[in-house]
């Protein structure tokens, strides 16, 4: 029954979803038992419980209609987060009602592609005129972008037998990183050692550098000011930096009949990598079969790369060539260390 | 009170509720439901702190094996539905120690609902009706409370669910308030929809049927002294409504005579019956003579006679009952159990039929003659043979009693007078029923000289009838009391009575009663109370009418009489409702512009749901213009004069920037629209009050302006 299910919840031609519940289940069984034994001993006091039976199924129908009205919505989504990661959105309800409070209203998004309600945001009750917040909590369970198309407000009031809900249409988006965990460097000190570049790069401390366009995740504190005026963009001043690594993660986004997850694992502890890199101050760029994202340090970088896998493709073959346009690149590459990371069997 | 607190007092006394249906059913030992009350009670009074995960696999084994005990015990006792419902109490005592979470508050919801449902079988009283209403409300209450605790449980937080449980201020009087609109709505749809469902109950597995009364001294063969054991006996019998003619309380309901006499019994001996003839009028005729008579000659009373444990039923009515009546005959055919309408020779009239069902007639009586003196000398054969029987050891002096008291009188009524006169002053009325000695009625007339109706009325039918007047002994009721709610006359089982019944020429059967008149006073049990009986009594006669025996009949009656109502006709309550009329009704409903009502109600709704969207700018617009302050409302006007001469203020443009653009392209209107701009301005961002009028007037000129340049 749940591809009905799903195909009411994705039709738009159904404005009111509606779900029984367990309890709900249990009183159409007996309101059937009743009708069936009212009609055939003609005992009256059965065609009487038989009507309670149905007025309450009635009932729940109407008040859950009404308890889905006169209040307005609102969610809050991040703008970028991790996948396989617990998110909270928070949810806001504005009660439009003059008179009566409304009861157990559950609230949570719809996105394009499906993510996993945790926590939907329950408002157990929500005074005439008075706004609140609830929290509802989310896993993405895939890197992505993922579109938002509507709030889902749902309530089983006002006896628990029924379960309705509708889609308020909302648009958003909200960039899904790989899930980045807790990882260990590979050979860190050989790393320190032997790669040190003695080229001054851009840096937080040290003398004047040079100068660039702002790009997301800068400091807007280092902002030229004098110098951004006029321009289109804001111009940032660079600090000279003596001691910066540089290392390249080349990663082979390749299906190579292991199956996206392989790919996806590999994408992660791409991601991992980079983060724990940038942090111990390395300069850090990616190199991929679909693209490349240029050496940088600095939380900035790690925004523009994780940005760059968020939406990295699958390749599902080997396209001819792609390999040996990887070799020519890592020669390319004038320094730095390169770390290979490819999807493996598990 | 916390909100758990609430929640367990209002799930208690739903479960109560249930009990109490069955307690009152009296159809099972008592010393169970109070067990489940105690346990109910432990529940509540342990907030079921003590319930852990270890004890709920040793109350499911428990559980296991009780129903293998409930189901064997069942087997071989053959009871099944009482230990169906013993084994149900049995699972909600046991739940009612586990309330815990909210599906064990609906689990113990559902098995109340099958309590009552229990008891739609083996209560259907008037407290059922009572009770379901309670129950209602206080199931509403519990489901919407439970449905809240869900809430609660589905955050998965122990410190949250019971920092809500313990809040005080989550039952308020408002949501009281809500729950008593929604009970008061789930009722009123419930009886929508249990008089408009289609009752189509033929039976097929089983028929609805009341516990019927079990009444003694209705039967072809009473022993004398049954009587005094059903006279204490308050239960109602019958109910009478007198439609018309005059009548005082005490009435009399004849039932049966008897004709044989012997050794203290009793019996009917002519007891071939046959199905009684209509008329052209539909009524059952009784005595021939009803054609002769006119109207105003009949009593007509209405009688609701109770179930009776018994097929073979004794119709009841004032004497002389000429012929009888039933409005709900013509959907009889639909049942299963055929009723028959039955006469025997004596002019007794019985029902034959399902049993424990009540019964609802009119009976036509006709007045007994007022006469003074009357003779025996062409009483018919058969009469002879039946009515003037004695008993073949009877007493010689019991004859010569009879004969000592008329000895002089030559009228057969003054001597049926006069032997009346002395037994009922000369004997004590009495309901001891005291040990006799050899042939009762000759104990009572010789030695006691006191008893109940039957030994009065049984010794003046053999004094009478050893001195040639046939005469019979009349079972039935004598008494009632009127029930001011209902306007009608209850009859109860201590209204039992016998009497005589003496036949003269031409007068035919005459009512004699030797009974003292004291005797009433005796059986007359006052109550302080009365006007409470009363209305119960009403109440549970409209209950057992308009609900219990709620058939296809009524329900045809009830939608005829709305029908009618809606077309301003007038329905008599005496009017029947048969096939024809259902006939006559859809042929109506057919001839109706179906095409027209169906193309106007399309035609309605399309507009409902057309004219929001057609009227939506509209609204926007008269929305836009229903601002309180008149400045503002200048202001807008002028914005949509602009926009329609092409000039449309951006959103992203101050007004000062709008008005400046409008002002470069109406040049000669750039005071008036500087002057309103910033007028609004002043009155939205300065706080201060511009000149209205002048502001209009700026406004005027503006449209004058802009129409002559167009």
């Amino acid at each position: 029954m749940s591809f009905i299910r799903d195909f009411i919840w994705g039709s738009r031609f159904f404005p009111r979803k509606l779900s029984v519940t367990k309890e709900g289940k249990i009183v159409i069984l007996i309101s059937f038992g009743l009708g069936f034994a009212a009609v055939n001993t003609g005992n009256n006091l059965l065609y009487l419980l038989f009507g309670l039976a149905l007025s309450l199924i009635v009932i729940s129908g109407i008040l859950s209609e009404i308890n889905l009205r006169r209040f307005t919505i609102d969610i809050t989504i991040p703008k970028r987060c991790q996948a396989k990661t617990e998110i909270l959105l928070t949810c806001r309800i504005t009660s439009n009602r003059k008179r009566y409070a409304f009861y157990s209203v559950e609230v949570w998004p719809i996105f394009e592609k499906g993510v996993d309600v945790i926590e939907k945001a329950l408002f157990l009750e929500v005074n005439p005129g008075k706004t609140e917040d609830r929290n509802c909590k989310i896993t993405f369970p895939l890197r992505g972008e993922y579109k938002l198309q509507g709030i889902a407000v749902s309530t089983s009031f006002p006896f628990s037998f029924f379960e309705k809900a509708y889609i308020k249409p909302c648009e958003g988006l909200v960039y899904v990183y790989p899930k980045i965990y807790m990882m260990d460097l590979p050979d860190y000190q050989y790393l320190n050692s032997g790669f040190e570049t003695s080229r001054p790069v851009f840096g937080i401390d040290g003398d004047f550098f040079g100068v660039r366009e702002f790009r997301d995740g800068d400091n807007p504190k280092r902002i030229h000011y004098r110098l951004s005026a006029g321009k289109p963009n804001p111009i940032l001043v660079e600090s000279e930096d003596m001691g910066s690594l540089s290392v390249w993660l080349v990663l082979k986004n390749i299906d190579q009949g292991y199956g996206n997850e392989t790919v996806e694992k590999a994408i992660e502890k791409t991601a991992s990598m980079a983060k724990h890199l940038l942090e111990k101050g390395f300069e850090v760029g990616v190199v991929t079969c679909s693209g490349v994202v240029s050496k940088g340090r600095g939380g900035a970088q790690l925004e523009r790369i994780l940005d760059f896998l968020a939406v990295l493709p699958i390749l599902v073959m080997n396209k001819p060539g792609i390999e040996d346009a990887i070799s020519h690149f890592e020669k390319d590459l004038c320094e730095g260390w390169i770390y290979r990371i490819e999807p493996v069997e598990q | 009170m916390s909100f758990d607190t609430i929640h367990r007092i209002v799930t208690s006394i739903t479960v109560a509720l249930g009990y109490a249906l069955l307690f009152l059913s009296k159809e099972f030992e008592q010393i169970y439901i109070f067990l489940a009350c105690a346990l109910l009670g432990l529940g509540f009074w342990t907030s079921n702190r003590w319930v852990g995960r270890k004890i709920d696999k040793f109350v499911n084994i428990f559980v296991v094996v009780a129903g293998i005990g409930f189901l064997t015990a069942a087997y071989i006792t053959e009871r099944y539905l009482n230990y169906a419902v013993l084994y149900v109490v049995f699972l909600t005592a046991i739940k009612s120690l586990m309330l815990r979470r909210s599906t064990d508050f609906m689990q113990i919801y559902v098995l109340s609902f099958l309590h009552f449902i229990s008891g739609s079988v083996v209560n259907p009283g008037l407290e059922f009706g009572f009770l379901i209403f309670l129950y209602l409300v206080c199931l509403t209450l519990g489901l919407m409370l439970n449905h809240l605790r869900k809430g609660m449980e589905n955050k998965d937080d122990m410190a949250y669910l019971k920092r809500e449980l313990t809040r005080r201020d989550k039952v308020y009087l408002r949501f009281l308030a809500l729950t008593g609109i929604i009970g008061a709505t789930v009722f009123l749809l419930s009886t929508v929809f249990f008089f408009f469902f289609p009752r189509l109950g033929f039976g097929f597995f089983a028929s609805q049927k009341r516990v019927g009364v079990f009444i003694t001294g209705f039967s072809d063969t009473v022993e004398l002294g049954h009587f005094g054991n059903i006279i204490e006996d308050r239960q109602v019998i019958m109910r009478v409504k007198i439609k018309s003619g005059q009548v005082e309380l005490p009435i009399r309901m004849r039932g049966q005579s008897l004709d044989k006499y012997q050794d203290g019994v009793w019996e009917k001996t002519a007891t071939k019956k046959r199905d009684m003839p209509m008329d052209k009028d539909g009524r059952m005729v009784v005595e021939q003579y009803i054609k002769d008579l006119e109207e105003d000659e009949l009593v007509f009373q209405e009688v609701y006679l109770e179930p009776i444990s018994s097929q073979q039923r004794i119709l009841f009515g004032m004497p002389v009952v000429v012929a009888l009546e039933r409005s709900q005959a013509p959907f009889d055919v639909l049942r299963l159990g055929k009723w028959r309408f039955l006469k025997d020779l004596s002019g007794d009239v019985m029902l034959l039929g399902p049993d424990n069902t009540s019964i609802f007639y009119t009976v036509l009586s006709k007045r007994e003659p007022q006469i003074v003196k009357g003779s025996v000398s062409h009483v018919p054969q058969w009469i002879k043979m039946l009515y003037l029987q004695l008993p073949e050891d009877l007493d010689p002096k019991i004859t010569d009693l009879a004969k000592r008291l008329t000895d002089g009188i030559d009228d057969p009524y003054l001597s049926a007078k006069t032997i009346e006169t002395y037994l009922s002053e000369k004997y004590e009325y009495s309901l001891e029923l005291v040990k006799r000695d050899g042939d009762p009625l000759y104990d009572f007339l010789f030695n006691k000289k006191k008893g109940h109706c039957e030994f009065f009325a049984s010794a003046m039918t053999i004094l009478l009838r050893s001195i040639g007047i046939p005469a019979r002994v009349v079972n039935g009721f004598y008494g009632g009391e009127k029930n001011e709610y209902g306007d009608y006359i209850i009859i109860r089982a201590s209204d039992a009575h016998s009497w005589v019944e003496a036949y003269f020429d031409e007068m035919g059967w005459i009512t004699f009663d030797p009974t003292p008149p004291e005797s009433r006073a005796i059986r007359e049990q006052k109550s302080l109370f009365k006007w409470f009986e009363d209305l119960i009594d009403a109440m549970k006669l409209t209950w057992y009418k308009w609900v219990i025996e709620y058939n296809l009949d009524k329900q045809i009656r009830v939608i005829m009489g709305m029908y009618n109502m809606i077309r301003k006709k007038d329905i008599s309550d005496h009017e029947q409702v048969g096939l024809a009329d259902l006939r006559r009704f859809m042929k109506e409903v057919r001839e109706l512009p179906w095409l027209k009502m169906i193309g106007g109600i399309f035609s309605v709704s399309l507009c409902v749901l057309i004219f929001p969207l057609a009227t939506r700018k509209i609204r926007e617009r008269m929305k836009m213009k229903k601002s309180r302050n008149p400045i503002v409302n200048v202001y807008r006007e002028m914005l949509s004069l602009l926009a329609r001469n092409g000039m449309v203020k951006k959103e992203t443009e101050t007004q000062i920037e709008f008005a400046h653009r409008a002002s470069s392209l109406f040049r000669d209107c750039a005071d008036d629209i500087n002057k309103i701009t910033w007028g609004y301005i002043n009155m939205v961002f300065g706080k201060k009050s511009e000149n209205i009028e002048e502001m209009e007037s700026a406004l005027e000129r503006l449209r004058d302006a802009l129409s002559s340049s167009q």
